[in-house]
């Protein structure tokens, strides 16, 4: 893109490394949005980098926003929620991820960027046949399985946006994003927290909870060095089970990983009809 | 600046915070028994102009949240009080709890051992620890007031590394806020209010926050440099 060609000529190969990530999932869906920075790298280029980041990251957020809303447009009936105890639940998370849409697509708009827009029709949840989501248990795992993913997609790109405000509405999503997934995983008769890197989650979501995988897409290779969920390892600290105090497990469930765009966008993909590109 | 509540004449005051569920017994008993004069009320400074400012307000809240769960587990009505769901889930949360507080302990001992807050003092006195509706409403208002927290700090915290941390830490405070809230009231994934009209987390700044704690902490906080 030229972007990335106007960036290696001004920032050098680690901001290409970054924009790399940050680009990647616009892919061929974003073209708008990566035409729109060029205003801001006309008026000055030290903020371009800035604001183009952070334009992208809403974008791929809102990217995941629209693929859960689909999911639940489509699945939220009572046909397929069978306990009628719970479709207040699925009610709200369905109504939250559609407000999730607007606001990010109204927040890009008002910053003068074209937020990416997809219909129901853009993803496919049956994964080319593998799934059956009218059937309620697969339901709520890909539930699980999303909202799970989209906890640790917010968290691995918190530390990537500039604008403080952006950054705060981001971190407001995250948190709603968890209190979504805890509910699900209790319906499943889980705990609302993660034991560790997803032996107790069935084979299809088992990668959301495990370290970050590499993606090829387009003949190049991203990676993704995010721990799993069984990461005991914080902020250079090891913690241990405390006798009588807290085991390994509690240890594991007590922090969240994060995972970048590249596992991530593996994890979608079989969902997403267009190419989410690298 | 946040002033604490000036009544300390109160039974749990002296609970210590995050002393985990045998120590806070054994404080309790020890107050039972034998009360002493508690050690006045120092005034503790957080100042958000760098990022140890930052982490010493989550010490100072997981702090508050591991003391207020291991009272919680503690009391001799909770196996009464609670179902055994329920008390599995208090028991994890409290774990959860302590674990964030003995973290910021010691990663801040090693980043800025002459930075770091002392350990502050409860006052719990308005909370009935044997009743279900008082603990879980208390539980409810903790874990919303933490997600709030971390949110609101995030814009503070210059460190990627830190930024991240606290995203790991306020994911699960937010699922145990949800999981609380489910207790209160089925389907519910938090208090009344606490999402706003995009269904956005509504979060808070630092001086409201500390404002809403200051009435389970003895200690006086003040808050600097926090916009």
């Amino acid at each position: 893109m030229d972007t990335n060609l106007l960036s290696v000529v001004e920032h050098g190969a680690e901001a290409v490394e970054s924009r790399r990530n940050a680009l990647a999932f616009v892919g061929k869906l974003g073209a708008g949005a990566v035409l729109s920075m060029l205003p801001f790298g006309l008026a000055k280029e030290a903020q371009a980098q800035s604001a183009g980041n952070d334009v992208d990251i809403l974008n791929y957020a809102l990217t995941l926003e629209y693929l859960e809303r689909s999911f639940y447009n489509q699945y939220v009936t009572d046909a397929v929620i069978t306990d009628a105890a719970v479709r207040p639940l699925f009610t709200q998370i369905r109504n939250d991820e559609r407000k999730h849409v607007d606001f990010l697509s109204g927040a890009l708009t008002a910053a003068g960027a074209t937020p990416v827009s997809f219909d129901d029709s853009a993803f496919d949840f049956t994964a080319g046949g593998m799934f059956t989501p009218t059937d309620y248990a697969t339901f709520l795992i890909l539930s699980q399985g999303f909202e799970d993913t989209g906890v640790r997609a917010y968290k691995g790109q918190a530390a990537n946006i500039t604008n403080k405000d952006y950054l705060t509405a981001a971190l407001n999503i995250h948190s709603v994003e968890a209190r979504h997934a805890a509910a699900v995983r209790k319906v499943r008769g889980l705990a609302g927290w993660i034991p560790g890197d997803g032996t107790d989650a069935p084979a299809p979501i088992r990668p959301v909870y495990q370290a970050g995988q590499s993606r090829t897409n387009g003949g190049q290779t991203a990676m993704d060095p995010s721990p799993s969920e069984s990461n005991v390892t914080q902020g250079g600290v090891t913690l241990a089970a405390v006798a009588g105090r807290y085991t390994l497990q509690q240890i594991q469930e007590a922090f969240d990983e994060p995972l970048g765009t590249a596992s991530v966008k593996n994890i979608a993909d079989p969902f997403v009809i267009p190419d989410l590109g690298l | 600046m946040i002033t604490a509540p000036t009544d300390r004449r109160g039974f749990f005051k002296r609970a210590g915070l995050g002393l985990g569920a045998v120590a806070a017994v054994s404080t309790l008993q020890a107050c039972d028994s034998d009360p002493v004069t508690p050690p006045p009320a120092g005034a503790v400074t957080l100042d958000f102009s760098s990022d140890v400012g930052v982490l010493n307000y989550a010490y100072a809240l997981e702090q508050l949240e591991a003391g207020f769960y291991a009272t919680v587990i503690a009391n001799s009505a909770f196996s009464s009080t609670f179902s055994s769901s329920e008390q599995a889930i208090l028991r994890d949360i409290a774990a959860h709890e302590a674990i964030h507080d003995d973290f910021f302990k010691t990663a801040i001992m090693a980043a800025a051992p002459t930075q770091i807050i002392p350990r502050l003092t409860a006052d719990f006195s308005s909370i009935n620890f044997a009743n279900k509706a008082s603990v879980l409403g208390t539980a409810q208002v903790f874990e919303d007031l933490g997600v709030s927290a971390y949110n609101g700090a995030g814009r503070f915290i210059a460190s990627d590394d830190y930024l991240t941390l606290a995203g790991k830490i306020v994911s699960v405070e937010a699922r145990h806020a949800s999981i609380i809230s489910g207790l209160l009231q089925a389907n519910a994934i938090s208090s009344p209010g606490q999402l706003d009209a995009n269904a956005l987390d509504i979060s808070k700044t630092p001086q409201m926050v500390i404002g809403a704690a200051s009435t389970y902490i003895v200690e006086t906080i003040n808050v600097t440099n926090a916009g």
